[in-house]
Order: structure tokens, then sequence, then C-alpha cells
């Protein structure tokens, strides 16, 4: 028997004054040990549907379950099961990480050793910074000692509101590691991001959320299949009569710096392809194939392509 | 209570790693003691107000009264003649008063059986402390009035009108016990309204307040964390400024249980009303600019540098809607005068703000959005 997904959302709408929804009809669920990434640019309604699921929050309308407790009646109850990085978070300027961990621990009731905390610090690699105030580290590690705030209290589910945001590419990928390792110790996280690259590297599940909606939804690999307008092939050093001859044969191309960039449909064999071009004798030196991306399909979705959050009209 | 405890660790962690938290607590109220002690121990009050009980009501005590009036040191006001003046001193924390006796026109002006003019000698009573500055520059005064009104009265003969002196305050104070009942408050005052004002803006403006609402501690766990941190930071602080006063200055005051209450009550006020300007601000430094515009006028308008009389009339105005003076004329009611009475008017006033600010300002924080 399939176990229960720790988190159920049925119709959730939050619809502020003036009329602004926030999220709409808004359901999914998310398994454990799962990366759920809720994907969407700025003011898409993602931190929006993160507070309405921690408590903080009174949904318009919809229900909401965690670990099987409806969260607008008895949150209280798992709150020590779930950990919370809120968006843009900054830690306590003055607390030094072993500080800020066990003000939380207190917070939660729970004893913590020196070396417990010291422990918790190592997990997401600030054991060196432990004396440091928190005013004195890199944006990437105050998202780590945040992060290291939402597991005080032994969290199995983690609510993370854009946990890279604002951060150097460098830190970015090493936060990703850490955030892997942790789905890999059998804890579930909610992620929400506006990182196309994020989503596909960390999700296992993906929901697309525009204007408070979720317009698609499933892992990046089917979302790329189905919205990233399949697989492409480049032709390199092309002859001068190539884009011609591709033409004619009947495939879908468009030029790219010198080469040409053969798209084929979805479920579009490449060898099929590729046998095709041979045979129909189009002059190039090399191809390879590439694989369509999460921005593609983000960009056929939702229409428009988004840099940092911010869609491009 | 574990996550009281937590809570008040943390922030204790903060606030003293805080320069202008520590600064304000510890350091500020020292630096001013050492300084206004040192300057007002050597200088005379320009014009010390002179409240008078006439008894007499004739033109004669009327006279007399503009004299003290015309020295150009003192300033009359008036003391209803049918009180007992003493009460009404302890009563009105008054440094020093002049009664006039009953008969003292009848006896300037008296006619002998010959009909030729033989004034009775008679003498006013200066009540007071001796030890206060106030009250040598009363003194002094009262002594050039009387000469003059000798001399309108029977130029070139005997003195008629002399003085005599009742000691009201016991045990001989100077400026530096009126200063630092008033220093306690304003100490009080600056680090509840400048720390709490920023500190709660911080909070609200990053989403700590939301972080909180998701951990077991309750919004009004953390309040009270905050008032226990206040009282810790500002008792500690009372103790610092007592050893100050009395290795340097030999303070005589001693602080009262009333003083304590008058303290709890200042601390619930200020609190609160740091809270309050922390929800409506938009970020921590326009809350420190709110704290500050509010701050500055009550330090030095509520009585705590100088004598709320010696203030030109309309600044007493100003002082009369300002919380800290009557935080200040507490704290100097039960510490100087003994005066519970008044100590407990003054009280009764700072709890019900304080109780009022606290109110509005638990409403306007959100754990929790809409």
């Amino acid at each position: 028997m399939p176990e229960d997904p720790i988190i159920v959302v049925k119709e959730l709408t939050k619809i502020y004054e003036g009329d602004i929804r926030a999220a709409y009809h808004v359901s999914f669920e998310v398994k454990r040990g799962q990366i759920f990434s809720l994907l969407g640019p700025n003011g898409a309604g993602k931190t929006t549907t993160v507070e309405l699921m921690e408590g903080l929050r009174t949904p318009t309308s919809g229900d909401i379950r965690i670990f099987g407790v409806d969260v607008s009646k008895d949150y209280a109850s798992i709150r020590h099961r779930v950990g919370v990085l809120p968006q843009d978070f900054e830690p306590f300027d003055r607390l030094k990480p072993p500080e800020a961990v066990s003000y939380f621990a207190g917070l939660f009731g729970k004893k913590m050793t020196e070396q417990d905390v010291n422990d918790l610090l190592k997990t997401v690699g600030l054991d060196e910074r432990s004396k440091s105030i928190a005013l004195k580290l890199s944006g990437g590690e105050k998202r780590r000692l945040g992060i290291a705030l939402a597991l005080v209290g032994d969290a199995e589910l983690l609510f993370l509101d854009e946990p890279t945001t604002g951060l150097d590419p460098q830190a970015r990928r090493s936060l990703w590691t850490l955030l892997e390792r942790l789905r890999d110790e059998g804890r579930t996280i909610l992620l929400t991001t506006h990182y196309l690259e994020e989503a596909e590297r960390l999700a296992d599940d993906v929901a697309v959320i525009h204007k408070g909606e979720i317009i698609a939804r499933g892992s990046p690999h089917d979302l790329m299949a189905q919205f990233g307008g399949g697989i492409s092939i480049l032709l390199r050093e092309c002859g001068e009569d190539a884009l011609s001859i591709v033409h004619s044969l009947g495939f879908k191309v468009e030029q790219a710096r010198g080469d040409l960039k053969v798209n084929l449909g979805p479920g579009e064999s490449v060898r099929e392809a590729i046998r095709r071009l041979e045979s129909g004798g189009v002059p190039f030196k090399d191809l390879v194939t590439v694989e369509p991306t999460l921005e593609e399909a983000f960009l056929n979705l939702v229409g428009t392509k988004m840099e940092e959050g911010v869609l491009k009209e | 209570m574990s996550r009281i405890l937590a809570d008040l660790k943390a922030f204790g962690l903060q606030y003293i790693r805080s320069p202008i938290g520590a600064f304000f607590a510890l350091i500020f109220p020292l630096i001013l003691i050492l300084v206004f002690g040192a300057v007002f121990s050597q200088t005379e009050d320009v014009e010390v107000p002179l409240p008078v009980q006439d008894l007499d009501g004739t033109n004669k005590s009327a006279e007399f009264m503009g004299i003290l009036n015309s020295t150009g040191t003192l300033k009359v006001s008036m003391i209803p003649a049918s009180v007992d003046i003493e009460e009404y001193i302890k009563d009105n924390s008054l440094p020093i008063a002049l009664q006039i006796p009953e008969g003292f026109g009848a006896s300037v002006s008296h006619i002998n059986s010959t009909g030729g003019l033989e004034p009775i000698p008679v003498n006013v009573t200066l009540y007071g402390d001796p030890s206060r500055t106030t009250y040598n520059v009363a003194l002094g005064s009262v002594n050039a009035a009387a000469t003059i009104m000798n001399y309108n009265i029977f130029p070139g003969s005997y003195p008629v009108v002399g003085m005599e002196t009742e000691s009201v305050v016991a045990g001989g104070y100077q400026f530096i016990d009126f200063f630092l009942p008033g220093m306690i408050a304003f100490t009080v005052m600056t680090n509840a309204l400048f720390a709490q004002s920023a500190s709660s803006a911080e909070y609200r403006t990053r989403g700590y307040f939301k972080l909180l609402g998701t951990t077991p501690l309750a919004k009004w766990e953390w309040v009270l964390a905050k008032f226990i941190w206040y009282l810790i930071i500002l008792l500690a602080s009372v103790a610092l400024m007592f050893v100050v006063s009395i290795l340097v200055f030999g303070v005589r005051v001693t602080i009262t249980p009333l003083a304590i209450v008058i303290i709890f009550s200042g601390i619930l006020l200020f609190v609160s009303m740091g809270m309050l300007i922390g929800m409506v601000s938009k970020d921590p430094e326009s809350a420190s600019a709110i704290a500050n515009a509010i701050g500055f006028p009550m330090m030095f308008l509520s009585g705590t540098f100088f004598p709320l009389e010696m203030m030109p009339d309309f600044l007493q105005g100003v002082a009369r809607v300002l919380p800290l003076t009557y935080m200040s004329e507490g704290m100097r009611s039960t510490m100087i005068y003994g005066n519970e009475v008044g100590a407990l008017i003054n009280l009764a006033v700072v709890l019900v703000l304080g109780i009022i600010f606290y109110v509005v300002a638990s409403k306007l924080m959100r754990w929790k959005e809409k």
C-alpha cells in the first residue's frame, strides 16, 4: 500500500484586498522524501502559498493537510515536525551560529549539548564559523544558518522559501549539494524558486505557478518532454546550402551562430532523424544532440523568458 | 518558561553586543551624572520659585511680596491660606516656601497711644531644606527684601520685619539628590524607547516575527521576555548609578519600594511605546527617528535636569503632557520628599498610560498575517 502524501493541498485560494489572487484553486500533493519545487516568477504566489502552509496566513478557501493535520485548525500539533526558512532570511545579526541554534532549541523545548549544536552546524557546513556573529557571515553562510535553525526541531519537512536567491553561483551550487543530502537523509523539502536550473537539478516534482495558479505539474523530465519542444540536433560547421536542404527534408530548423539547430517534435526518434539528415546529403562536419531545458518548457508555458524571477516582456 | 528563558538569553546577548544598547543602559547615565553633578553642584539657580502663604492678606503683606518679586532672584507664587504649610510642602514636594504670619500688616503699621507710628517686630518664616542651593538663594533674597521693607516702613530706625527659618526636609540634600531620581526615570525611558523601537522594527521588517510564528514561542512569551530583560538591565543600571553617585557625590537619597514599582511601570510604558513605534514605522531607521523625535524633548523637558518650576510657563505646559514628567516626579516624590501620596498619583498616570500603550502595541504586533 503506498504511503499517504505528507502534504495534501486542495483547491487552496487566497484572495487579498483589491481582488488580488495570490493563490487560486491550487492543488498538489507532496510525497515523503521528495524535493517538491514551486517554480514561478516573483509575485506568482509562491510565498503566499508557503505561508498558508506554515499557518502564518489564513486561506480564503481550500484545505491544507500536513501529516494528515488540518493546518488552519491545528498547526501547533505539527510545528515541531516542520522547519521553516523564510524568504530573504537574515539571521539575528549579533548572535553567533551556536547561540542562534541554542536559542531555537530552547524555543522548541529541545535539549542540545554543545556537541549536538556543533554536529548540526557541521551538517550545514558552518562548524568553522562558530566564533563569528551572524553579521559577519557571507550570504551563503547566512542561509546555511537559516537551514540549521529550520533543522533544530528534528524537522521531517522543510519549507525553504527561495533559499538561494541572491547568492553567487558557487554558493548556490554548494547549497544545492546540502539540500540533496538532506533529502537523501529522508527529509521532505518544499522549495520555492524562480531559478529554472535549480528546479531542474533538485526537484523530484515541480509545480509551475503563475499568477496564483498552477499551470504545469510533473518531474523536470516530464515537463521538459511535454513543454520543452523535444530534443534538437545541432549541426556543426554546415555548408552553405545546408539550411535549404534541411528545410526540404521537412525539419523545423533555425540558424545558431554558423550552426543549424534542428528541432525534433515530441516523440520523434533521434536516430531516425540523423539517418534522414545524412542520407539527404546535408553538409555538416559534426553533430550534437541537445536536450530541451526547463527554460524552454517555461518559455513555452508562460510565453516569456524569466531572469532573476522577473518575466521579460 | 524554558521558551521565555531561551528568548531572554538570546535577546540579552544581542542587546549587550549592540553598542547602542550597552551605551544607553550603562555608560550614558553615568556620564550625565558626572557632568551635571559637577556642573550644578557649584552654580546657583538664576530665578528661584518661592511659593508664599500669605496669612495676613493686607496691602502690607502684598507690598512685601512685591518687594520679594522685585529682587530678581525670586519668583513668588501663592499657597492657599487655608492649608497647613508643612503638609503642603510635603504633598507638593516643594524645596522651599515662605509664610507671612497673620497680623503682619497690623504689626508693621502699629500706632501707639500717642498716635505715632510704632511698628512691632514681626517675623516671616522660610521653610525648606537648608542644604539646598535654592534655599540659600531664598534666604539671602528674603533677608534683602526684609531690609527694603524695613526701610520703607521706618527709615533709619530699628528693624521691624525679620525672618526665622524652619527646616522641613530632613537630612541635607544637594543637587545630586534631586538629579538622581530623575536620572533613573530618564534612563528607563531612553533604554526602553530607543532600543525596543529599533528592535521591534528590525524583527518586523526582517521577518523574525514570522519565523518565530512558526516556532512554539507565543507572542506573549516574547513580550514578557523583553520586559524581564529591561528589568534586569535597568535595575543593574540603577545600582551602578547609585554606586557612582555615592562614591563621587555622597548622594543621600535611597531607593524606596514605591520607586521600584514606578520603575516597573515605566518599563511597561516605554517598552510598549517602543514596540508600538516599531510596529508603525517603515524600517528600523525611521523607528529610531520617531523614537528620537519623541524621546529627546522628553529628556530635556521632563524635569530631569532642572526643576519644572524653573522653566518658562509654556514649557511647563509641554512638560505636563510628557509621560516622563510623571515618572520623574513620582520618583522624586518618594525618594526625596517621602511624599507617598504624590508618588502614587504620578505612578497611577504612568501605569495607566503603560497599560494603554501595551494594549495598543500588542494589538498591532502580529505574529501572523491576514
